[in-house]
């Protein structure tokens, strides 16, 4: 099990792209791998649980990752994205 | 009759109208075989995941759309494929027994109501997604053509609001225009409507109910309309302008290079009247380098709160990064008029609205509403050379109760420790004739007049234009006008201010050697206005304009003056090479 925290750095939020860059980024790992923001939980790898979590800029977000065999990996891949800002700014 | 909208995709376009209700229609029944009908289900996903694919692989290799498109699909299989879609559906299927269209349909809408009613704005126009997601399947399954009409060559489609599925069936099928009440600039449509080169206006409220399949329309982006019930004669005069407009907008990037200086060498500035950060890109296709009116009331519409000025900033800054030029002027609130914005005033209330609490007026009385703004445009102007402009000034207390509250402002910015630029230029708009006496005072205090002459005018002549009956008394081949652009000229030159006009009078070609003559030093129109400005204003040298205005000076009738100005205008299209670059460009006009 891995949880690391992070704040939002995009502008935009999660929107439907950056969305749709987690899911592509957590289809790669097996397990379940979860996002919470704003109290809700989100399915890492389905699109519209995490765009339901209307998180935008600046808001907190936990990203945690269990029951896989690199669970420090998949939860790391996540983070660059958002370190990485979605490519966005 | 007209509507007005958001142009999302340039051009013209005439044909009969086509009202398109997205709605899936289907049959619902109940189901015994629980098993066959999951499986019709499955089987009906893979192909549609197939479909979307071969989508993506012909927008990637294609070289109609640019392939940015393409993830507006990538995202639809992955809602396809995410558990709160594919699984509740097939779960449900189980559970209420019904065909899978019907079901499909019931999550569906369970799903857009909750992003819809997320509040998020972003996630609400995510909508259209899944919706276009539940049409595609359903159409799948009942072996539908994808859009039940045909014939649509030629139409123009109307819709309150089309997914990106929709709108490629319209396309391959030839439609002409698109005009749908849901959507913006950045919405979907928008997207792929440029890429396919199809005019599309959005935004249009009610349009759906109020025309009927077959009526001839006219979609005309560059006047951000939507025209019905014209006559015979209206419509060949669009059909006409449609074949010009290929022509013409290529002509118009044809002037992008050419500098904006008069035949002897005089440069004049010309500046782009912008409302929307998205018609940036039109203004650099024209290789126009310079905003000389931000309008920032499109900012507050539309909503029920007041933006912050931390998004107001953003707003700004991000316009004057969009774009490497001289200068941006922004120009401060200016609601009421005919203007109405629901957080701040209401023009229904008012007797004489254009007389009435309006521009500046709002603002001095609002003032928090005023400071919000005045510090986002301070802060903005740290990046970029912004210049503030105040609309509707009539006299110098007003304006001292505008430094009172520039100085709070500036106190407040420093207090904080927030970058700004204290010494951004300051500019009025001289749109009400009593401003024009006092220049000595103004000239004083800022940097820059700008005169607004539809208010102007409208003031000066007590003529609504707006009424059908006094209309025709509106014509600003007015010896009123010019005299008193005349005077403020000449006050602001003694003071040595720039004066720029950012009416419509700027874009008439009938007009421009008068103002060139006043001495006016920046004019500032509509982006596609500018090209066939640009190559008059080449045509001729100051001292011809100086002689054309001091004619015009001692006219004293409407008439007379406009008839003589058609005069000079015909004789300097028939200057040299330019008669061909120019005659198609007015042709029509």
């Amino acid at each position: 099990m891995k949880s690391l925290k992070l704040k939002i750095k995009n502008k935009l939020g999660i929107h439907a792209r950056p969305a749709s860059m987690i899911v592509d980024a957590a289809m790669k790992h097996s397990g379940n791998i979860k996002l919470i923001a704003n109290g809700i939980v989100a399915d890492a790898k389905s699109i519209l649980s995490i765009m339901m979590l209307a998180a935008e800029c600046g808001t907190e977000i936990e990203i945690t990752a269990e029951n896989n065999s690199d669970d420090d990996k998949a939860a790391d891949d996540i983070k660059n994205l958002f370190e990485r800002k979605f490519d966005e700014d | 009759m007209k509507f007005k909208g958001i142009p999302v995709s340039d051009g013209l376009a005439v044909g009969k109208c086509k009202i398109f209700l997205a709605d899936v229609d289907c049959e619902i029944y109940s189901i015994d075989n629980v098993i066959r009908e999951q499986r019709r289900f499955k089987t009906c996903v893979a192909k549609v995941k197939k479909e979307l694919l071969e989508t993506i692989e012909a927008i990637e290799k294609g070289d109609r759309l640019n392939g940015d498109e393409a993830n507006i699909f990538k995202a639809h299989i992955q809602i396809l494929e995410d558990p709160l879609f594919y699984n509740e559906i097939f779960n449900r299927i189980k559970i209420i027994k019904k065909n899978v269209e019907s079901v499909i349909n019931v999550v569906v809408k369970e799903l857009t109501d909750k992003f819809e009613k997320s509040g998020n704005e972003v996630l609400a126009e995510r909508t259209v997604d899944i919706k276009d997601l539940g049409y595609r399947i359903i159409s799948r399954l009942t072996h539908k053509q994808p859009l039940k009409i045909k014939d649509l060559d030629g139409t123009i489609i109307i819709a309150k609001e089309l997914t990106p599925t929709q709108l490629l069936h319209l396309a391959s099928e030839g439609v002409a225009g698109i005009c749908t009440e849901k959507g913006g600039i950045t919405s979907h449509v928008a997207i792929l409507s440029r890429s396919l080169d199809i005019p599309a206006l959005s935004g249009v409220k009610n349009i759906v109910e109020y025309l009927g399949d077959g009526e001839y329309i006219v979609i005309d982006t560059e006047e951000n309309e939507i025209l019905f019930n014209l006559s015979d004669k209206e419509l060949d005069k669009y059909v006409f302008l449609r074949r010009q407009y290929q022509k013409m907008i290529k002509k118009r990037r044809a002037t992008k290079k050419l500098s904006s200086v008069t035949k002897d060498g005089k440069k004049i500035n010309l500046a782009a009247n912008l409302s929307l950060i998205e018609e940036v890109q039109k203004m650099k296709e024209y290789g126009v380098n310079n905003v000389g009116l931000y309008r920032t009331e499109f900012l507050f519409m539309d909503r029920e709160d007041i933006p912050s000025e931390e998004e107001q900033f953003r707003h700004y800054k991000k316009l004057g990064d969009s774009f490497k030029g001289d200068y941006l002027v922004i120009r401060t609130l200016d609601a009421g008029g005919d203007k109405n914005i629901s957080s701040i005033n209401n023009i229904h209330e008012e007797n004489n609205p254009f007389l009435g609490w309006r521009g500046i007026r709002i603002c001095l009385d609002k003032k928090e509403v005023f400071k919000t703004q005045l510090k986002a445009i301070l802060r903005a102007a740290a990046f970029s050379n912004i210049m503030l402009l105040y609309p509707m000034i009539n006299s110098s207390e007003q304006y001292e109760k505008i430094m009172e509250i520039f100085d709070e402002c500036v106190f407040e910015l420093k207090k904080t420790k927030t970058v700004f630029n204290e010494e951004i230029k300051k500019g009025i708009l001289v749109e009400i004739p009593s401003a024009a006496y006092y220049m000595d005072y103004f000239s004083q205090k800022i940097d820059f007049f700008s005169i607004g002459t539809n208010d102007m005018l409208q003031f000066l002549l007590a003529v609504d234009r707006t009424n059908d009956k006094i209309s025709n008394m509106y014509s600003w081949y007015n010896k009123a006008l010019f005299s008193i652009m005349n005077e403020i000229v000449t006050k602001a030159t003694k003071y040595n201010k720039k004066v720029q006009v950012c009416g419509e009078i700027a874009s008439d070609p009938l007009c421009l050697p008068v103002l060139i003559g006043l001495g006016i030093h920046s004019l500032s129109m509509v982006p596609s206005a500018i090209p066939k400005i640009k190559l008059l204003l080449r045509s001729f040298s100051v001292d011809e304009c100086k002689e054309i205005t001091n004619t015009v000076l001692n006219m004293d009738r409407d008439t007379e003056i406009k008839s003589f100005l058609s005069g000079r205008f015909k004789e300097f299209m028939g200057r040299e090479e330019l008669i061909n670059e120019m005659s198609e460009m007015w042709e029509g006009k």
